[in-house]
């Protein structure tokens, strides 16, 4: 029996529009909870906007919303009447899902806060924030009224409730071990209310279902590599049969892989036929695997049935069409990004992030691990949807995933065959965390630098070249990709510094709650809206203005880096004004080098000198440097100023008079600014923050 | 030089990692007639190629050198949609050991332009016909090549056209690929399998491996 009094007496309890709208709560507003306030002397938090969403429900169309929200007031009035809660904010403040995830995220250090929800899917977010490993908090209780009327705990496990998922299973505190149809252990969820409310897009009746999922693979299963017999492969106009659907006919094909071609089918799916030396025992083993567990998502394209010729022979498989572009191509180079998406702006970057998440979280519920996580597998048709394909060479039980790409497999695994070991979960967040680099920096490896090695030297190094907090290695790429990291919330560069350097990986649910907190502050305008910003982010309270001794015009700098120059007794030199002296520079070396273009004499090698000034960077000379790539077509990084052997190589002193601000570590209340593309504008006086009223707010209930 | 400051405009706009290719072509004497007119056809069907694939107008950078009675920078390193596709006339000798050393320094030039703009590049090609053999000497350009090659900084494809190709002075120049001879006056086949090179190229990411498709269609191969 849940003790209300003590709960009431411990935590800040926020209740949110679903529980208040569902019809069991009635009896316990008005029986349990209102003793328990009253005993307790304490109040609920009411957010405005919940009475906003009640009123508009009052007029809907749908007769049970307008009986529900009927009762609903009426508590609610009483409840404010009485002053058993406390109204937050206006009924203007979006106090959605995703500030009650904010506002939990931010405060569960200092307050202990409980949350009563009818809604899965928050309660489970919300809840999760207790397994933030980056900062310990007191820990948040997620509650719901349940059939009875009484107040019962949500569970995300087998028993306490209050366990972090362990070892092999994927990291989002639900991971009920059920398989199919084995229901024990299972505690009762509540039916979903008719009216869904505040829902995220992923709220759908599958949640209410328990999961089926695969068994995690203990080891590989390495037989079953002799060839099927194939009389016959079908191709363009032939008939397959398929148990499901029938005979099947093929259309025109539609594309041509290594493993097979894909070809539409007068069914609207597409099939997969593969190559003749391709049909093995184990390949058409792993398909009816595949069968056995329910994948039904949009945007994956999962195996609908495997398909046999006119022999009955294996011949490939039946799955969902998908929509889209290949991400390497229509998103990994800007102008392409451009082209393919005029419109968007850094907010649908990062909302193509959420759902690529989701997608890949719906998998690894599900014990699928994905392996070869690869922008040519994933089709783009809008920010919101996202189809994977390839499906069939995921890993599933004991199948491996054959196949990788160097820039998305981990340091430990690098090199290897990946045919002979089954991929974990941690190996997966590696892929997946590069896969949200590459994205939020179109189409830039995180391990791409300059000067640096090979992109496998580099990750088995760990060497990330981004800065976070105190430690800037200086080796970032310059321009827009420096300007973009700087730009990305503190929690997400933390996330992702953890994982390529520190080796520590954030998992997929983090990462999507890390996101959409990112989306949230793009939102709110506290972070920039520029797919490739033209300039470091400065700090709220950190900027300074300066004229530049070049050009004359008035600067924004941060204020670490005018004291850096005042000490030095250097003068400021803006951005441009030092591009433009790079080149000249530049120029005058090649001019010099290059003599006359008639009669071409030789090969004088242009030396680079050593001069140090401010707004200069010292250079080394040549093309010495670490081995590059193995393979003739791959690339090299760029070699940058500092060589192979990092700045103290040089022996000159190394001055980055624009390699910008630092972002401080924050505490995490005070939401940023974003100074905009280097035009000097006024800061407007802002009105308090959301967050800064409800800090108020809580200290005062 | 506006030139690089466009091309800097260039490298901020589009931070893509690039493709470097520069092509060493023979127009001494000996190429009139039939030799020069294919070549044309070849080089304007592969910058054609070029332009209309969109990954690989934003990735690859063409730069043109011919070698004939003069060392001739037609095209230097550059966006393809500003370059105009040249028409290059016949005549004079074979000095491949200076148009090399110009082809390299323009390599290292563009590349210092790379580091200094943050720009990613995938490892430079050079591809080098000629129909004969070399009229000045080559030591000094082919042992800083294959410098290059060892370090894995550059890859050489040497290819002879017609049978008076001098192949023992083109292996000089690529130590780890054989020389391969045009088949007949080939060039467009040749230029469209360079075309769909650079494009798978600049399709994948860095430090993956890329599959050329084989030359079989352009080239006979020499038993050396």
């Amino acid at each position: 029996m849940i003790d209300l009094n003590a709960i009431l007496l411990k935590h800040k309890v926020f209740v949110d529009t679903s529980s208040w709208m569902f019809p069991p709560s009635e009896a316990f507003f008005h029986g349990p909870m209102e003793q328990a306030l009253r005993s307790t002397g304490q109040k609920l938090v009411l957010p405005g906007k919940v009475l906003e969403e009640v009123k508009k429900f009052l007029n809907h169309e749908d007769q049970e919303k307008r009986t529900r929200s009927r009762t609903a007031a009426s508590i609610l009035q009483k409840y404010i009447d009485e002053g058993l809660v406390q109204v937050f904010g206006s009924q203007n403040d979006p106090f959605t899902d995703q500030t009650i995830l904010y506002v939990f995220q931010q405060f569960r250090v200092r307050y202990h806060l409980a949350l009563i929800t009818q809604d899965k899917g928050l309660a489970t977010d919300v809840y999760n924030l207790n397994h933030q490993r980056a900062v310990s908090g007191q820990p948040i209780r997620v509650f719901r009224v349940n059939m009875h009327g009484q107040l019962s705990e949500w569970r995300f496990d087998d028993g306490s409730g209050t366990q972090a998922a362990p070892g092999a299973a994927p990291r989002h505190g639900r991971h009920r071990e059920a398989r199919q149809g084995d229901d024990a252990g299972q505690s009762p969820h509540p039916k979903k209310p008719h009216a869904e409310l505040g829902v995220d897009d992923e709220q759908t009746a599958e949640d209410d279902k328990p999961i089926i999922r695969f068994r995690l693979g203990t080891h590989v299963e390495s037989g079953g590599n002799e060839l099927m017999s194939c009389r016959h492969l079908p191709g363009e106009g032939d008939a397959v049969i398929s148990a499901r659907y029938g005979q099947v006919r093929l259309g025109e094909p539609i594309g041509r892989g290594g493993e097979g071609d894909i070809y539409r089918t007068d069914t609207g799916l597409v099939c997969k036929i593969y190559k003749k030396e391709k049909l093995t025992q184990a390949r058409c083993e792993k398909l009816k695997l595949m069968l056995t567990v329910p994948v039904e998502r949009k945007g994956i394209c999962w195996p609908r049935d495997i398909v046999t010729n006119q022999y009955g022979e294996f011949v490939g498989y039946l799955m969902d069409a998908a929509e889209g572009k290949p991400m390497q191509t229509c998103l990994f180079a800007k102008p392409v990004l451009l082209k393919n998406f005029p419109d968007w702006t850094r907010a649908n970057l990062v909302k193509l992030c959420h759902t690529m998440l989701s997608q890949i979280e719906y998998l690894h519920e599900r014990n699928i691990i994905i392996g070869d996580i690869n922008p040519m597998n994933i089709l783009i048709k809008n920010d919101r949807e996202v189809y994977f394909v390839d499906t069939d060479s995921y890993q599933i039980e004991n199948y491996p995933c054959p196949v990788g790409t160097v820039n998305f497999t981990a340091p430990e695994i690098q090199g290897k065959n990946f045919g002979t070991f089954l991929r974990t979960f941690e190996h997966e967040y590696f892929a997946v965390a590069t896969l949200i680099f590459m994205t939020l920096l179109p189409g830039k490896p995180p391990y791409s630098q300059q000067g640096g090695g090979t992109p496998e030297d580099n990750i088995r190094k760990m060497d990330f070249p981004y800065p976070f907090g105190d430690d800037s290695t200086g080796k970032a790429p310059d321009g827009p990709w420096r300007f973009i990291w700087s730009h990305l919330t503190y929690k997400v560069k933390e996330a992702l510094y953890k994982t390529f350097k520190e080796n520590e990986r954030v998992s997929v649910s983090e990462l999507k709650f890390l996101i959409q907190q990112y989306h949230y502050s793009i939102v709110k305008q506290w972070s920039s809206d520029e797919l490739f910003p033209m300039s470091h982010k400065i700090p709220e309270g950190k900027a300074v203005m300066m004229t530049c001794s070049k050009c004359g015009q008035e600067k924004q700098v941060h204020i670490n880096h005018k004291q850096k120059l005042e000490q030095a007794g250097k003068p400021f030199i803006c951005e441009e004004c030092f591009q433009r002296n790079r080149l000249q520079r530049l120029q005058r070396m090649q001019a010099a080098a290059a003599g006359t273009t008639a009669a071409y004499p030789g090969n004088a090698q242009p030396k680079l000198g050593g001069t140090t000034q401010a707004g200069t960077r010292p250079r080394t000379g040549g093309s010495t440097g670490p081995t590059t790539n193995a393979r003739p077509a791959g690339p090299t990084g760029t070699k940058g100023p500092w060589g192979p052997t990092g700045p103290t190589g040089t022996g000159a002193t190394v001055r980055k008079p624009n390699a910008g601000p630092r972002t401080p570590p924050q505490a995490g209340t005070r939401p940023q600014v974003s100074p905009g593309s280097g035009a000097q504008k006024a800061q407007p006086a802002r009105k308090k923050s959301l967050l800064d009223r409800l800090i108020d707010f809580l200290s005062n209930i | 030089m506006d030139d690089l400051l466009i091309s800097t405009q260039e490298l901020t706009e589009n931070p893509t990692a690039r493709v470097p290719i520069c092509l060493v072509l023979d127009v001494s004497g000996s190429m009139t007639g039939a030799p020069i007119e294919e070549l044309n056809n070849g080089v304007r069907y592969f910058m054609e190629a070029i332009r209309k694939d969109d990954i690989a107008s934003a990735a690859a950078e063409m730069a043109l050198v011919t070698f004939g009675s003069t060392v001739q920078k037609v095209l230097d390193f550059g966006s393809i949609h500003r370059q105009a596709v040249p028409t290059l006339t016949a005549g004079g000798r074979t000095p491949m050991g200076a148009a090399v050393n110009l082809a390299l320094d323009m390599l290292e030039a563009r590349k210092q332009l790379y580091s200094a703009s943050g720009v990613d590049y995938y490892q430079p090609w050079i591809v080098l016909m000629t129909d004969g053999m070399p009229t000045d000497d080559v030591e000094q350009a082919a042992a800083r090549a294959c410098q290059l090659i060892n370090n894995r900084k550059l890859t050489i494809f040497p290819i002879g056209i017609g049978p008076d190709a001098d192949m023992e002075f083109l292996k000089k120049f690529s130590p780890k690929r054989p020389p391969l001879r045009l088949k007949g006056l080939n060039f467009v086949a040749f230029f469209e399998w360079l075309s769909k090179s650079v494009s798978s190229t600049s399709q994948s990411m860095p430090g993956e491996k890329v599959t050329l498709e084989s030359p079989a269609s352009w080239a006979s191969w020499e038993t050396l």
